[in-house]
């Protein structure tokens, strides 16, 4: 199945990213041929095959409810690209 | 020998015997980026005032006598996703080219701790996505063996300021063969270690299921110092793995016998004729020197593939939502309410590789496709991880060649994603199994470094490093070096 350029837009859309004409273009031929790519997974049999999520048997890592110092407010808007009276601002909500 | 061309562990005894200060190595490496930064491009961002304050540190601790640890003084780069609070850490992006972070990563921490001397942040590709780090924002960087060609990638900042003699070593970071695809390009060593040895706290995520620190370096030592200094534990990272370190220095013997190392057939495909002579013959010495080595088989390595690119697109589309332009990184000046604003400072801040990625993994989580496309790739993906396993019960390694090409021309693969992507086809499955991997030079293909990949079971770094220390002393391949500021 090709993905459409209608896809490509409502997968855009999701991805909260604005795409140009020529990016919405190029993207739908691109990622047909990554898609192509992919295709040969869906031959394998894996039925009966637990997921692996990553390469360690770690899970659920818990640590001692402990108060630590958290990050300064200063420091935590030194990047921000506008901020007042300790929020961060943006443009109009609603 | 310059001093901008030795190792770690060399300018270490230098300056125990008082021979060179820090602040003179510090400058060395500095007139050295002076003179061919120009042509290799390397670094993003040059923190020389700091850096000269981190030698003259180290050499007050020398004339009173202290004792230093290994790494102290020495000059080393980081890769541009590695947070620091001095300089900026971009990400190669649009999206961060002015964000300086307000704590130091973990390893970057313990680097300091060493005295470690920061000489800047290295280029890459634009959030670590490609193979070239042709995706930078900023520009290309060029390969020091041959000025036309990449360098490889994600990593090729800190591979070419190695090579180049613009960094004694730096670190890198591997997602799916970042570090040691780029090491192989440029004739340096790379290591990805075991998933959770090095904390990546404070390391900027791509594929946080994948994606690993490593050392990048002149020669095995080297590597195995670096490894010492960033391993072990790490709270602030959940997946850090909670068990001792070794010493790594006991891995540094050349004595291979009875190893038994498995060579990877699969791997043996489609490649340039040159690339498996130079393979062949480093595992001929492997063999003379008393290691067991056999053909073995991967049987699902041919879906290693789609299985990785499935996941780290997936993951990469979940990670890369924090850019939104709110808390930090890119806003659009054409916003007009909040949903705008998101909506143009992705379209603005963030290049075409990682928009194609992002949209790839968000198609392959949504509705049905997240059972045919994500699922079945997990699925995928323990199979993989039993292969290894398999194989793991009957060698103490693997061997492959790390790259089935040398460092290509610009331009070449930009155009084709699959063709780019294709350049990690011996290095993913390091990190789907999350075991340790590394490459080193084995040689030459028309004057361009060709690298040769070890592959460990998890943890087992000692029988990795052995095994290249071995390799590498038996090759010696110090002969040729990299053209560039050869005039």
């Amino acid at each position: 199945m090709r993905i459409t350029q209608k896809d490509i837009e409502n997968l855009a859309m999701q991805a909260r990213i604005e795409l140009t004409p020529e990016e919405k273009e190029s993207f739908m031929e691109d990622i047909n041929d990554i898609l192509d790519s992919l295709e040969e997974l869906k031959a394998l049999e894996t039925a009966q095959i637990p997921p692996t999520v990553h390469g360690l048997e770690n899970c659920n890592v818990f640590r001692e409810d402990v108060v630590i110092p958290g990050l300064d407010r200063d420091k935590a808007f030194q990047n921000a690209p506008e901020h007042q009276d300790g929020f961060f601002s943006v443009p109009r909500i609603l | 020998m310059e001093l901008f061309e030795l190792t770690a562990h060399q300018l270490r005894e230098l300056m125990l015997k008082k021979e060179i200060s820090a602040v003179e190595l510090a400058e060395n490496i500095f007139n050295r980026i002076e003179a061919v930064e120009e042509e290799v491009q390397a670094y993003i961002t040059l923190t020389k005032e700091k850096a000269l304050e981190q030698a003259r540190q180290v050499d007050e601790k020398l004339s009173q006598g202290e004792e230093l640890p290994p790494l102290a003084g020495i000059p080393m780069g980081l890769k541009d996703n590695i947070c620091t609070t001095h300089g900026k850490t971009t990400c190669a992006s649009k999206m961060l080219r002015n964000y300086v972070s307000p704590f130091d990563a973990t390893v970057v921490e313990r680097l300091k701790a060493q005295g470690a001397v920061i000489v800047g942040k290295l280029n890459m590709d634009e959030f670590a996505m490609g193979s070239s780090t042709e995706t930078s924002y900023f520009h290309i960087t060029r390969n020091p063996w041959d000025l036309e060609r990449v360098p490889g990638g994600s990593s090729g900042g800190p591979t070419a300021a190695v090579a180049a003699g613009e960094a004694v070593y730096s670190l890198g970071t591997d997602t799916g063969g970042s570090i040691r695809q780029p090491a192989a390009f440029c004739g340096v060593v790379g290591l990805k270690p075991t998933y959770g040895l090095v904390s990546r706290f404070g390391v900027v995520a791509l594929a946080s299921s994948l994606d690993q620190v490593g050392p990048i370096t002149r020669d095995v030592t080297d590597c195995a110092l670096v490894l010492q200094a960033i391993a072990g534990h790490d709270p602030k990272d959940s997946l850090s793995a909670n068990g001792p370190v070794p010493d790594y220095r006991q891995a540094l013997v050349p004595e291979v016998k009875g190893l038994k190392i498995g060579v990877v057939k699969e791997y043996f495909n489609q490649m340039d004729p040159q690339i498996e002579k130079s393979v062949r013959e480093a595992i001929a010495k492997l063999e003379e020197m008393g290691a067991l080595v056999e053909e073995t088989t991967l049987p699902h390595s041919g879906y290693a593939f789609a299985t990785y690119h499935t996941i780290a697109s997936a993951e990469c589309s979940s990670n890369l939502a924090r850019f939104d332009g709110v808390v930090f990184g890119h806003r659009s000046s054409q916003a007009e309410d909040v949903a705008t604003m998101t909506m143009k400072s992705r379209g603005e801040g963030l290049g075409p590789e990682v928009k194609r990625r992002s949209l790839l993994g968000i198609y392959v989580l949504s509705g049905d496709n997240y059972n045919t496309y994500y699922l079945q790739a997990l699925k995928a993906r323990t199979l993989i991880k039993k292969d290894l396993e398999e194989a793991f019960s009957k060698y103490h390694l693997l061997l492959t060649p790390t790259t089935h090409s040398t460092a290509f021309k610009f331009g070449d693969k930009a155009k084709d994603p699959v063709a780019m992507y294709r350049n990690d086809l011996y290095t993913i499955i390091a990190n789907l199994a999350g075991v340790p991997a590394i490459s080193l030079p084995c040689g030459f293909s028309d004057g361009l470094p060709v690298g040769v990949q070890l592959i460990a079971k998890h943890f087992d770094e000692i029988n990795l490093l052995r095994a290249a220390y071995a390799l590498e002393q038996a090759l010696d391949l110090r002969g040729p070096k990299p053209s560039v500021g050869v005039k």
